[in-house]
């Protein structure tokens, strides 16, 4: 019962695919080291797996990028391409795509999304926002720290390089602020970052009307400098962040001494 | 009753040591890295949920959607090997232990039990090719493929799973639609979810009598046209929500033997017609979840080896229909997927199977009447769930059950009755089957799969997987007539799995 229909099919598609071969659109590309292709091209084509094609992230570990400034994202890709950005979670998914992307790539990348509808709220997996709410507005001057909308706005919508932190995954914030914002959370306690994190997540796009609180008025106490807080372990303290290499071996990426790099992976990070 | 040997498996944890070692010391820089991270430059829990290859995130099925297509072209080969030790439960009710045959000749029903090896090695040609063409070819040595009479084993190679693809994915912010085409040789090798038949079980198993009992062996919801056949698939996946794939099978002959190669041509799968296969999915996903929901279907004629593939009457029609369900977790440090699948398969006998009858005849237990004559047809119906844990992507563990029932039918009897009575294998003259018998003529088949696995690097995997059977062909006990349990076939598999 050889069946010459079906022989005849995967001819026809073998063919096919060999024609096809050379019908491919720049405009579709998925290919991130190619110059050519387009930012937005890779935005929807690529970006879009993680970050959603609206910049509305499902996943809590992924960060929205709707309605983000243009500024910052483009500040974050760029440190993320020359590898200054460092964190596991970038290494792991983010140095990859960014290796070869052009500056004009990156500015466009980041126009799109940033000029998409801003951030949905979130309803926060923990913490207390009302709590959250008056360290925004009002900080805490005796401790030193300022409101956090002198600079990130009233509205928690950023201002250039500033990013927008409404509607931002509660999560995500509290696992950035500290390595993002070092000194200026050092005088804040986990519990606090939480609250701010959860105030913001719920004020994004669609959430009750925002209500703003005027500071108090109370000068903040200037604190003597704050150490940077240490880095996490002896890898990433280990050589030239740019000395970085791409090994299966590790945990993707590793930088410095490959030897201290296995050691660190061992110890439990 | 569990007999482990110590020694052995302090051999094979050795084993596991000396290759790690050897990969650190070896491996400084990006020389030798699976294909698909050094495309990406991605880790591999980028696609791969908590680092358990080949199971797939959602990032990792868009990707594969997309044609292996995302990334910079790149050097398109990687490599993996399994060394692994097997133990089973009891290794003394067999013909060929009575003969005092040893486990360390390939003759032995329990063929390197106790005794660790290098179970397999695959090269894999695989990404991308162009901006919507992709590949991902596997080809997999087995050093144990065959048994000589001098009690050693030789090799074999063989092609493994093929998907050639071309896709394209029309995006925009109202819409996304991602579609393709597929020339693969295996029905729902192009699946993106780990409950498709041809990727629910992935933890490569190895030949040797002793893993016959392995979870790789036990009953998976499975296509009766099976693997290594040639088939051409359209899909399309809309809004990352509705999933359709529709294909046609053939004999991976002529043009496309490639498909089959390896195998000898009086061995390969023939198909008869056009073998329509169908998938069907829905998913949604909202935070750290993400749920599937899909149904699967073939309907395969397979020659059943009786004359000649040229002859209409040496075909088995064999319709399956499928329902499976994922659920994946998945957020820092921890990740956890459920996954159940059913499968009906019905099989209709070739008008040569009904004309022979039955292999061997057996006899009820008067040792004089006949066993019924086999039916024309029989029904499997295989259900399988499991879930997995892991955690930093680098401890896990799982647990599955499986459970396969379907019709009696004295057609898949291989132990009973002699004529006169007594049950006698084919060693002593007899036509009973020792080990691997059925002697009732139903395939019931039920039990659990406990397993923990640690990942100290990225491509990795040590782990150990313990089998414990209920019903092993239709019965808890003296299931191939000549007195063996279920539960003599307990496993204990431990395996360390490196890909490179």
């Amino acid at each position: 019962m050889k069946n010459h229909l079906m022989g005849s099919v995967a001819t026809v598609a073998c063919v096919f695919l060999a024609a096809l071969a050379g019908c491919s659109s720049i405009d579709r590309s998925r290919d991130w080291a190619d110059p050519a292709v387009p930012g937005v091209t890779l935005a929807q084509q690529v970006c879009s797996n993680c970050h959603g094609v609206k910049g509305e992230s499902t996943n809590p570990m992924i960060p929205k990028l709707a309605g983000q400034t243009s500024a910052y994202i483009e500040s974050q890709l760029l440190a993320i391409r020359s590898r200054d950005r460092n964190d596991a979670r970038t290494r792991t998914y983010m140095w990859g795509p960014t290796q070869h992307l052009t500056n004009a790539q990156i500015k466009d990348i980041a126009d799109y999304f940033s000029g998409l509808e801003p951030m949905k709220f979130v309803t926060p997996s923990a913490g207390d926002s009302d709590s959250g709410r008056h360290i925004y507005y009002q900080g805490i001057p005796a401790r030193g720290v300022q409101p956090c909308a002198s600079c990130h706005g009233k509205l928690g919508e950023g201002d250039e390089i500033t990013p927008r932190l409404a509607g931002q995954f509660d999560a995500y914030l509290k696992a950035r602020a500290r390595i993002a914002m070092t000194k200026i959370v050092s005088h804040l306690d986990d519990s606090e970052i939480e609250n701010v994190s959860a105030y913001m997540a719920s004020v994004g796009t669609g959430s009750a009307p925002i209500a703003i609180l005027e500071p108090t008025g109370d000068k903040v106490v200037k604190l003597p400098a704050v150490k940077q807080a240490p880095t996490p372990a002896a890898f990433d303290a280990q050589g030239d962040p740019k000395n970085c290499h791409y090994s299966v071996w590790t945990s993707g990426w590793y930088c410095g001494d490959f030897w201290n790099a296995f050691l660190y992976r061992l110890s439990g990070n | 009753m569990l007999n482990i040997n110590f020694w052995p498996v302090r051999r094979l944890c050795g084993a596991a040591i000396y290759i790690l070692l050897f990969t650190l010391f070896f491996a400084k820089n990006a020389d030798a890295i699976p294909t698909f991270a050094r495309q990406t430059g991605q880790n591999c829990v980028a696609c791969h949920v908590g680092g358990q290859f080949p199971e797939l995130t959602p990032y990792g099925r868009l990707f594969k959607l997309t044609g292996y297509t995302t990334g910079a072209r790149t050097l398109p080969f990687a490599v993996t090997t399994v060394a692994s030790m097997s133990s089973v439960a009891n290794v003394s009710k067999s013909d060929t232990a009575a003969a005092g045959v040893s486990t360390s000749n390939s003759n032995s029903d329990f063929y390197k039990n106790n005794q660790p090896i290098v179970a397999t090695g695959s090269v894999f040609v695989a990404g991308k090719v162009t901006d919507n063409i992709g590949a991902f070819l596997q080809v997999t040595y087995d050093p144990y493929a065959s048994a000589n009479a001098d009690g050693s084993s030789s090799g074999h190679t063989q092609a493994d799973n093929m998907d050639l693809r071309y896709a394209d994915r029309i995006v925009s912010k109202e819409s996304d639609l991602i579609w393709g085409v597929s020339i693969n040789n295996s029905p729902s090798v192009t699946d993106v979810w780990n409950t498709a038949p041809a990727w629910m079980q992935y933890v490569p198993g190895a030949s040797p009598g002793s893993y016959v009992f392995t979870d790789a062996y036990g009953p998976y919801p499975s296509l009766g046209a099976g693997s290594n056949v040639a088939g051409v698939t359209a899909y399309a996946y809309w809004n990352q929500t509705w999933y359709g794939e529709f294909g046609l099978y053939t004999t991976a002959d002529g043009g496309a033997r490639v498909f089959s190669a390896g195998i000898d041509n009086g061995d390969i799968t023939h198909l008869g017609g056009t073998n329509p296969y169908w998938r069907l999915a829905y998913t949604k996903a909202w935070g750290a979840s993400n749920l599937m929901v899909g149904a699967v279907g073939m309907l395969a004629n397979v020659y059943d080896g009786s004359t000649n593939p040229g002859d209409p009457n040496a075909y088995n029609q064999i319709r399956n229909i499928g329902l499976d369900t994922q659920y994946q977790y998945i957020l820092d440090p921890l990740t956890i997927t459920a996954q159940a699948a059913y499968m009906e398969q019905s099989v209709y006998y070739s008008a040569n199977t009904l004309a022979s009858g039955a292999a061997y005849q057996f006899y009820q237990s008067d040792g004089v009447t006949p066993v019924a004559p086999i039916s024309p047809s029989s029904t499997f119906n295989t259900f399988r769930a499991k879930l997995a844990l892991t955690y930093k992507a680098r401890y896990g563990g799982s647990f599955s059950y499986f459970n396969l029932t379907g019709t009696t039918n004295t057609l898949n009897q291989t132990s009973g009755y002699e004529l006169g009575g007594g049950v006698l294998s084919s060693a002593n003259g007899g036509g009973s089957t020792r080990v691997t018998g059925n002697f009732t003529g139903n395939p019931e088949t039920s039990g659990v799969t406990f397993e923990a696995f640690y990942m100290p690097l990225q491509n990795l995997r040590l782990g150990a997987q313990y089998t414990m059977y209920d019903k092993y062909n239709g019965s808890s006990t003296n299931y191939d007539g000549l007195g063996r349990n279920a539960s003599d076939n307990d496993t204990l598999y431990l395996y360390a799995w490196l890909a490179f």
